[in-house]
This record gives structure tokens, C-alpha cells and sequence, in this order.
């Protein structure tokens, strides 16, 4: 049955899949094996979107799907849930631009994919990332930005990372709209991305787990 | 009967294109500063129609991305002229003086007023020192939910008064008194309207908008000048055709619904997605008949969320294409000219796209695989495209120059082809908007 859940989820069936689920919770099925069925069928979402099969609306929808599942879930788990997260990352929309679609997206991707994800949100100080990465000690900083005034915001928060003495010590990817690898070199980033799968790939190579 | 006593219903297309590109060419009330300039203005012109019509032209002709990029090189930035029309205006003046020879000129047209934006305080547009940083050289848009999955049927039901009662106060301050409007119908008659100005809070809505009314007459006459300016020096406008709407997924994606609203309803209610894109392509094409003639008869029209990132070839064929393809063909028919600015990737797209009448459109890229664009669409479009904005902002001239060879010996050959900007730079980069029209003159020939 679990194998038909992650399916019906991969499926996007949200009439099925919501029905199975308060059948399972019914029946009194420990609420932790559905997340996992869950986790299973983001799993074969985020594979499909790899292989140019889904899209962006697939992909949105999806998660739309995960948050009701774990909605009508919630209130049953009597255990905190702890997966074991692949690594951390402080993700956020630069300073002057306020675009979040895509960083959105690359949150969710980044999050189902095992990472433990830090979204600072939109028009984000360089500061502020200088203090989430000590805070967190995360090794990855994704900077996202759709329009040109974010190639010298990147450019400055990376510089600000360097001030801070945290540069050697972190990897950094860059996405967003005009973004390329023009910019990536300007910014004096590691890597720039072209979509939500090309952020978990190279966060995956980042941490050695790909 | 002579082309010229024809009847604009009787006319084809091409011919009411043709009485539009002639009113292009020959701008009436027009003093061009020397008869120099009015020769120059007839060549540029000229050159682009030709590149519309898949001809041949002398050179390759060049849509300079300048964008905000006048008020910066005049010391200027974007949120000072969107006050100070006087800077604006020598700004303009200064950058036609020192740049030389261009193919066109953007007004600024697309610099709102600052007061009056200040007063609407609009949720989904903001702009320097409103909702940005002061030193933010453009504006951005907010995108959000400003219409529910449950408002299809109303919005149909009476779009006028869904606009004003309900979308207005949802995303422009100014107009959330209309929030306490009675229905617009048939029965808001005479006294109607005096009650409903009896509150206080809709009275202080239209007292705004009336005190405003001089500061737009001085931002109105200030771009008029500039507009007539930029012509009289012999550099014509590419978009006097005034922006129109997009495609009618975008309509709906980008400020009714939102982008996680739509793809909502792509899966939930389709055939309600689907109904009301019809509607408003029905709405569009009514409001084409007896378009005026306008000073250009391009119609740039900004793309969004059809392109290769953001779905697939079947949701593009199902959602995207169908009611965008009907729209562009009711343009056309109308004389215009539609040039979609396809912002984002369309590699995948141009098999997609290429059923419209021969030379009709102009497609103006922005990351699109050129040699693609050119091998799929040459023969069908005029194609624009497309130094990667990066590189016009961060890439050395070589650089600039380099890239701009390369587009031109695969885009030009044959005709049909515009040396543009991925999108339009709003810094002080003049030699790079140099170093393009050199690359044109010393390879586009």
C-alpha cells in the first residue's frame, strides 16, 4: 500500500491521496510511515522534474499536496519528527530585489531533497547572511535575484562573507532570472544554477552526498 | 480603386500594416531639426520595416536596450527623474547629444510620477524609496493572490465592477475605500452616486485623484516633449504602440492569481482557467477594432510564464499558446505589428510558435538558442535577440562586440533579424551600448 500512496502523491491524484490518507490515520497506522510515504512520492516528483517529465506547476502542486498530507497528519504524531538532514543551507533573495518565486521553489526542492534549509526571504542585508551562517554554521549560501541590481548585491554580500572571514569555509551558489555565469564570475560565487534541481545537485556535491 | 481609397475593412492586413508603417515614416506635425535628421529617421525606420517584412536591409538594425540608462549617465538616477521632470528631460537630451548615431531611442516612457505613485501606494508595483531601496534603478512587482480560485465567475459576470470593487482596493491603497461602493450596475443612477460620496472615506478617494490631475498634466507634457524630441532628432520610437496586454495566461498568472494560484487551478479547474482566458482574449480583440493610429504600430508585449523553466511543451500547447496565438492573429489583422519580448528561455517553445502569417510578428528573445530561433522561425518571423544582459552590464566592450558578431552572423543572413538586448540595462554602461552598434556597422552590413 505504501508503494501506491508515494505513486498516488507523484501522480498528483489529490482526491486519492487525501482520502488515503485519513483512511490510514483511521485505521490507526502510525502517523510516521505516511510522512515517509510522502517523502517517498516528493521523492519520485523531484526525479520526474530531473528528467524534464514535470514541470514547474507539477512541482508547485506537489507541495500543495505534501502541506494538506502533513496538515491532516499533524495532530496524530506523538513524537517530534527528526530526519536526518543531508546538510544545511541559508537560502535568500539579496539586497534591493524582491523576488521569491524561484527562491520559493528551491527552498521546497532543497527541503525534500534532505536538507535543512534556512530562507532568509526577500531583499535580505548582506548582514543578515553573514549571521545566519555563523549562527547556523551552514556550509552552503544559495543568493537568489531576478533583476540586475542584485549582480552587485551578490557581488557585496559575498565580499561581506569574506570580511567576516567565513568565505573559506562556505560554498556559494547564485540563481535567479538574468543570473548566468557572467554574473557568478562578477559576483565571485562558486557555482551559479539554472533551475531548483541544479541548486540540490551541486548542494549534494557540496556536501558529498551525490 | 486605388490602394489608397480603399476602406480599412476592405483592406488586407498587409495593406493596413502598410497605412500604419506609413504614418511610422511620415510622423504628421513633425519638425525635425534638419532635413539630415529627417533623411536619417526615414533610413532607421526603413530599416526596421524591411527587418519586420524578412527583407534584406543596408545593415543590420539595432534595438538598443538603454532602458533607464540616460539618467544614470547624466548623474541622474531612476527615483530622481521619476520627480524631477526637468533633470529627465535634459537627461534625455544630454544622451541623445553624446551617443551619436542610434538606430532608436526609448523615451521614458516607463518612468511613472512620483507623486502620484506615492498617492496610489499600489501593493503589487513598487519603486524606488516606495517599497525599494531609493537607489533601485527599476521597479518590481509584488506578486500575490489579488484574485481567489472562487472569483472566476464574478470577475466574468462583470469585469468593470469586479475591477473597481474588488481588485482596486486590493492592490491600490488609494482605491480601498471602493471596498464600500454599491454594485456598478444598471441602477447606479444619479442620486446613487451622491450617496455613495457621501462617505467620507470614498469622497477623500476621488479628491486625491482630482488634486493629482495637474501633476499629471505637467509628468504628461514633460514625456510628450521629450517623446517629440527624441523623433525630431531622427530617432524613431519602437514603442508607440503603447504596451499591450500579453497572453491571457500571463493576464491571469501574473496579476490576478499569482503563480502558486494558477497552477493551482491548471490542475483543479482547468475548464474555468480555460473559459476565462477566452473571455478576456474576447474582451482584448473588441477593444482592437478601430485601434488608432499611433506613432509605431509595434506592440511590445511582455511574456512570462510560458517559457521553457516554467512549463512543459503539453501544458504550453494546452494553457499558454491557444488564446496568445488568437490574440496575435486579431493584431495583426488590425495592422499592428506584436513583437513578444519572450523574457526567460523559449529554445523549446519555437517549434511551438511558429503558426502565424509570414512576417507578421517580430519574437524578441531573451536567453532563446538564436541559431534555434533562427533555423525554426527565420522563415516565418522577424527575430530580436540578444546580448545577454550580464554581459552588458558586467562584460568588457570586446566582450560586447564579440558576442554581438557572433548573433549577427547567425541571426542576419537572409533578413529578418534585430540586434537587441536579452533585457534593458538601467546603468551608466554607455560603451557597451556603443560597442553594439559598432559590432552592427562593422559586421551587420
Amino acid at each position: 500500500m505504501s508503494g501506491d500512496f508515494a505513486n498516488l502523491l507523484a501522480d498528483l491524484k489529490e482526491d486519492e491521496v487525501l482520502k488515503l490518507t485519513k483512511e490510514r490515520i483511521e485505521s490507526g497506522e502510525d502517523p510516521m510511515k505516511i510522512l515517509e510515504d510522502s517523502r517517498e512520492g516528493m521523492g519520485i516528483v523531484g526525479k520526474r522534474f530531473a528528467d524534464g517529465e514535470y514541470f514547474l506547476p507539477e512541482l508547485v502542486f506537489s507541495g500543495e499536496l505534501l502541506k494538506q498530507v502533513t496538515e491532516l497528519v499533524k495532530p496524530h504524531l506523538t513524537q517530534a519528527v527528526e530526519t536526518k538532514r543531508l546538510g544545511t543551507i541559508v537560502l535568500g533573495t539579496v539586497a534591493g530585489d524582491i523576488h521569491d518565486i524561484g527562491l520559493n521553489i528551491v527552498d521546497f526542492m532543497l527541503d525534500v531533497n534532505g536538507f535543512e534549509v534556512h530562507n532568509l526571504g526577500v531583499d535580505v542585508p548582506k548582514e543578515k547572511f553573514v549571521d545566519k551562517v555563523k549562527e547556523t554554521k551552514a556550509p552552503i549560501v544559495g543568493l537568489s535575484g531576478f533583476l540586475t541590481p542584485a549582480f552587485d548585491a551578490m557581488k557585496e554580500t559575498v565580499e561581506a562573507m569574506e570580511k567576516a572571514g567565513l568565505r573559506k569555509d562556505i560554498k556559494i551558489m547564485i540563481g535567479g532570472g538574468q543570473m548566468d555565469d557572467e554574473v557568478k564570475k562578477y559576483a565571485g560565487a562558486d557555482a551559479f544554477g539554472k533551475d531548483a534541481m541544479a541548486a540540490v545537485a551541486l548542494a549534494k556535491q557540496w556536501v558529498g552526498a551525490s | 480603386m486605388d490602394d489608397t481609397t480603399k476602406k480599412w475593412e476592405e483592406m488586407t492586413w498587409q495593406e493596413r500594416r502598410d497605412e500604419r508603417f506609413k504614418r511610422w515614416l511620415n510622423p504628421p506635425d513633425m519638425k525635425f531639426v534638419s532635413p539630415e535628421a529627417e533623411k536619417l529617421y526615414k533610413e532607421r525606420v526603413t530599416r526596421f520595416i524591411k527587418a519586420i517584412k524578412l527583407e534584406e536591409t543596408d545593415r543590420v538594425p539595432v534595438m538598443l536596450p538603454t532602458g533607464n540608462s540616460p539618467a544614470y549617465y547624466a548623474g541622474a538616477d531612476f527615483r530622481t527623474i521619476m520627480y524631477d521632470y526637468k533633470v529627465m528631460r535634459q537627461a534625455w537630451i544630454k544622451y541623445m547629444d553624446d551617443f551619436g548615431d542610434m538606430d532608436n531611442f526609448m523615451g521614458p516612457g516607463l518612468t511613472p510620477s512620483g507623486k502620484i505613485a506615492e498617492a496610489l501606494d499600489s501593493r503589487i508595483n513598487k519603486l524606488p524609496g516606495l517599497g525599494l531601496p531609493d537607489d533601485s534603478p527599476m521597479n518590481q512587482f509584488v506578486e500575490g493572490e489579488y484574485m481567489m480560485a472562487d472569483e472566476y465567475d464574478l470577475m466574468m459576470r462583470d469585469p468593470t465592477d469586479y475591477a473597481l470593487r474588488v481588485n482596486l482596493p486590493r492592490t491600490i491603497g488609494l482605491f480601498e475605500s471602493f471596498r464600500k461602493l454599491p454594485p456598478l450596475n444598471f441602477f447606479m443612477m444619479g442620486e446613487a452616486w451622491v450617496a455613495a460620496l457621501s462617505d467620507p472615506d470614498i469622497r477623500k478617494t476621488f479628491q486625491t485623484l482630482m488634486d493629482l490631475s495637474g501633476e499629471y498634466r505637467q509628468w504628461q507634457a514633460a514625456h510628450a516633449e521629450v517623446r517629440n524630441l527624441v523623433v525630431s532628432r531622427g530617432y524613431p520610437s519602437l514603442f508607440g504602440g503603447g504596451i499591450m496586454a500579453g497572453a491571457p495566461f500571463d493576464h491571469f498568472a501574473d496579476v490576478l492569481r499569482g503563480t502558486h494560484g494558477i497552477f493551482m487551478d491548471m490542475f483543479r479547474q482547468p475548464q474555468k482557467l480555460h473559459e476565462a482566458m477566452e473571455y478576456q482574449l474576447n474582451l482584448l480583440t473588441a477593444s482592437l477594432k478601430g485601434f488608432p493610429m499611433t506613432a509605431c504600430p509595434i506592440c511590445v508585449m511582455p511574456l512570462h510564464k510560458g517559457d521553457d523553466t516554467f512549463m512543459s511543451d503539453a501544458q504550453f500547447e494546452e494553457f499558454y499558446w491557444p488564446t496568445f496565438q488568437k490574440l496575435l492573429l486579431a493584431m495583426i489583422n488590425e495592422g499592428l505589428v506584436p513583437m513578444p519580448f519572450a523574457e526567460g528561455k523559449y529554445t523549446n517553445r519555437l517549434k511551438q510558435i511558429t503558426d502565424t502569417p509570414r512576417s507578421g510578428i517580430i519574437w524578441w528573445f531573451d536567453q532563446t538558442d538564436m541559431a534555434e530561433a533562427k533555423k525554426i522561425l527565420g522563415n516565418v518571423s522577424c527575430i530580436a535577440g540578444n546580448v545577454p544582459t550580464s554581459l552588458m552590464m558586467t562584460g568588457t566592450t570586446m566582450q560586447v562586440k564579440e558576442n554581438c558578431r557572433k548573433l549577427i552572423e547567425t541571426c542576419a543572413p537572409g533578413g529578418g533579424y534585430i540586434l537587441a538586448g536579452g533585457a534593458h540595462i538601467d546603468t551608466d554602461k554607455i560603451e557597451n551600448l556603443h560597442a553594439m552598434m559598432d559590432a552592427a556597422k562593422e559586421y551587420g552590413t
